[in-house]
């Protein structure tokens, strides 16, 4: 969990490739913890925004169902080197994390 | 198609008359001959993808896996404890030739002086030996596990060049070539009833991959996330079979490494990589 | 030193580094997070998902275009697409049929971004991965189905 945000942007044309890992156990709260024999709690993401430049350009809500740290691509318009791209998640928890990165 | 499966048939009992008699390099090609006659088509290089390599859906699947894999944690975890410094100051690039590059495909290898099979993990934790630090135990995933993932990834995409020179090294050679063919557990299953005679059928909803191609892929992520070295995968296997498992790191397992190794020569290390 | 084996394919098309880390780049963005569906996350059964998210009519439509894999190799980690052809794209949202909540992700497209979305899921079983498409008020579909296996092996 110590693990941050990856992001790996490619540009095609104006257009930003955007793949991101959010490293984060995502527990569904149907697993049982081998080792108490007791149900993990629900853990989970619920809600990811994408930004180009600080203008929100995804806004998504998920479930924990999406998988065990988290996959996301999506492709921004108009983007062009020194564009900065950002991701931000918070959980069921409250818990979040974010990341911003510049095109190169 | 039966024509094929004979003559597949016919290799299988040429490997089982021929245990002591064939060199590795026979073997080696013996095995790759069986399969090739029975999955036509199919380039030797794609044997490295396992059970992916006879399906064009799945094998999409796991590129879009590999795209951004979901272990990428685990690899930067293994390169933290890599950069990381001993307590003396060294590290292990300092170990190794050429820093640890290109150099997981040519192990193991057979020590002379030692009489035993070296293998790459074991290289890592003599580096640690010689460094003044505690060895890792073969079996754990938050530092072998990691660490040999990351390191193997310096030698990734390099051919295997396992070598077996001399009397004392096709000892061991032989030793782990036994295992693979030996029934064992209360299943009675050897290697060999998997993985050569029934690699490419479909058993529990797997497509069976084929023992060339398998050595050189090492450390998977199982479900994208639960690291196994080539020898917790072996003691995974064991359990399948219910059969006792050796441990990680024992010689019953370097033996077979080096066999298994073996018959992948010439095919690209791949490191990481997901199955499912 | 390179040693991201996994991007092997995407190395020299590598582009963005300068990773900083903000978490204080959320708080701003909280202003703006859209209220969640919690009464279609919570749907047990595909229809009162739809009906949740008002696309109990929607059609289905070959301008939806969703890939998933015929099988998948572990059911825990399955790679979704989603791409829509049609104008004025708002939302996507994925449904796993048969997952004890249907409903896995939405997501609100907003002005700058193209109508896809890929994103890996876990399914229960094997079922219908289906993605639904708001387009100019309308809803549509397209649905793959894909089989999950649970598995012993692997090498």
């Amino acid at each position: 969990m110590a693990d941050t945000i990856k992001m790996r942007i490619t540009l095609e044309g104006d257009t930003a490739f955007v793949k991101v890992l959010m490293p984060h156990p995502m527990e569904t709260g149907l697993r049982t913890d081998p080792k108490t024999n007791e149900l993990v709690p629900k853990h989970f993401i619920q809600h990811v925004v994408a930004t180009h430049n600080g203008r929100p350009v995804l806004d998504a809500q998920w479930s924990q169902a999406v998988s065990k740290n988290p996959f996301l691509e999506f492709r921004v318009r108009g983007a062009k080197p020194g564009d900065k791209i950002g991701v931000a998640w918070e959980d069921n928890r409250g818990e979040n994390n974010a990341l911003e990165v510049a095109i190169k | 198609m039966n024509a094929r499966f004979a003559l597949a048939g016919c290799a299988l009992l040429a490997f089982g008359a021929s245990v002591a008699a064939a060199s590795p390099e026979e073997d080696r090609t013996a095995f790759v001959r069986t399969f090739q006659q029975r999955f036509p088509g199919i380039a030797l290089d794609d044997y490295v993808h396992g059970g992916f390599m006879f399906s064009r859906a799945s094998r999409s699947h796991y590129d879009d896996i590999m795209a951004f894999p979901p272990f990428l944690g685990d690899i930067e975890r293994g390169k933290v404890l890599w950069d990381t410094p001993f307590r003396n100051g060294r590290t292990y690039a300092e170990c190794l030739p050429d820093g640890g590059r290109n150099l997981a495909g040519t192990y193991p290898r057979f020590s002379a002086a030692e009489n035993r099979v070296i293998t790459f993990e074991m290289l890592l934790n003599r580096c640690r030996r010689d460094n003044g630090e505690a060895e890792y135990r073969y079996d754990d995933r938050a530092t072998m596990g990691v660490l040999t993932a990351y390191a193997r990834s310096l030698s990734d995409g390099m051919r295997m060049d396992i070598k077996v020179d001399g009397a004392a090294a096709l000892a061991k050679y032989e030793e782990g070539r036994r295992l693979f063919f030996r029934r064992i557990g209360q299943m009675n299953f050897a290697c060999s009833n998997c993985h050569l005679d029934n690699a490419g059928k479909v058993m529990r909803m797997e497509t069976i991959s084929p023992a060339v191609g398998q050595a050189v892929h090492f450390p998977v992520f199982r479900g994208g996330d639960e690291l196994y070295t080539l020898h917790m995968r072996y003691t995974r296997c064991m359990m399948q079979v219910r059969a006792q498992p050796f441990p990680a790191g024992s010689e019953a397992f370097n033996n077979l490494e080096y066999f298994h190794s073996y018959l992948s020569n010439g095919l690209p290390l791949q490191a990481s990589v997901y199955r499912r | 030193m390179d040693f991201d084996v996994a991007s092997r394919p995407l190395r020299r098309r590598l582009l963005a580094t300068c990773a900083v880390a903000l978490a204080a780049l959320w708080l701003p963005l909280r202003a703006i997070a859209a209220d969640r569906n919690t009464s279609a996350f919570d749907a047990k059964a595909m229809s009162d998902a739809l009906r949740s998210i008002g696309a109990a009519d929607a059609i289905e439509s070959d301008q939806v275009v969703i890939k998933a894999p015929d099988i998948a190799e572990n059911s825990a980690i399955v790679h979704i697409e989603v791409e829509s052809k049609l104008p004025g794209t708002q939302s996507i949202w994925v449904f796993a049929e048969k997952n004890p909540q249907p409903l896995v992700a939405q997501f609100d497209l907003l002005p700058g971004i193209d109508p896809f979305v890929a994103v890996r899921i876990k399914m229960a079983e094997s079922a219908f991965v289906r993605a639904v498409v708001k387009a100019d008020g309308k809803f549509w579909f397209a649905q793959k189905e894909t089989k999950v296996t649970l598995g012993g092996c692997a090498g």
